[in-house]
């Protein structure tokens, strides 16, 4: 039997109409009572900026000033100095870390002023920021703590950008203390206070 | 027997119902869009202490001064 292309294509014309008035029927009749509803859903994942201190704590130990010396600069760092100090050199640093995934603008400040950390006659406290010797890139941008600055209450900029990759997630905080001898005596800290602002 | 005008006609009239049909059933499709917010700003603090003592009496009475 010859198949007649034309009747075949005629025919299937036919139930694709059938079919399609069948839906378009019952849209409008309201008797799709099995209809199916498809939904759509977006999620826009918008960034978020969270800083986290994995080192939380720098002590530099106890000591006191030489005595006959006017007062005695410790610093944080490796390489620093430990000058007119009886205490121990100390090699420690706060290490911030972008835990977010967006990066941000680091500033750094204190909680309280120099005179109420140390007291005495001039004191001074600063803070350096570096990269963390692994994650190159950091902080770029503007860095008011490139070298030695004074860390007060006023907010500085320390990374105009501080990254959120792993690669380059972490910095490190190192300080320097000019202690005179005439400061407060016992334990004394301060707090450093970190603010990342995702733009 | 189909001829060639009415299978054009019913294939022309074919498609254009089925995208009717189509049009009509995608209607009820409905879009939710979701936006987590952003967290603000993170403020974190760390601290850095230091004991001081006073100058040993030895340190005092080497540098010439009454302990």
């Amino acid at each position: 039997m010859k198949t007649n292309i034309t009747e075949v294509l005629g025919y299937l014309a036919i139930a694709v109409i059938i079919i399609s008035l069948f839906f378009i029927s019952i849209r409008f009749t309201g008797y799709d009572v099995t209809s199916n509803q498809t939904g759509v859903v977006n999620v826009t994942i918008s960034g978020a900026g969270a800083l986290n201190f994995s080192t939380a704590l720098l002590d530099f130990g106890t000591g006191a000033v030489v005595g006959g010396q006017a007062g005695a600069t410790l610093q944080s760092n490796g390489t620093g100095l430990n000058a007119s100090w009886t205490g121990p050199k100390t090699t420690g640093q706060l290490v911030l870390e972008n835990i977010g995934n967006v990066n941000v603008s680091l500033t750094l400040s204190t909680n309280k002023t120099v005179a109420d950390f140390i007291g005495g006659t001039a004191p001074t406290f600063k803070a350096i920021v570096a990269d963390k010797a692994e994650k190159t890139g950091a902080c770029t941008g503007t860095q008011t703590f490139s070298s030695y600055a004074t860390i007060n209450q006023t907010l500085q900029t320390a990374c105009a950008v501080f990254g959120y990759a792993s690669a380059v997630d972490e910095i490190d905080i190192d300080f320097e203390l000019y202690i005179p001898n005439d400061a407060i005596t016992g334990g004394r800290t301060i707090g450093i206070v970190a603010i990342g602002t995702y733009t | 027997m189909l001829t060639k005008k009415s299978v054009t006609i019913l294939i022309i009239i074919a498609i254009i119902l089925a995208g009717v049909a189509i049009i009509t059933q995608l209607s009820d499709s409905e879009e939710v869009s979701t936006t987590i917010p952003t967290t603000g700003n993170s403020i974190k603090g760390g601290n850095v202490g230091v004991n001081i003592l006073p100058p040993s009496v030895e340190d005092k009475l080497a540098n010439g001064e009454q302990p």
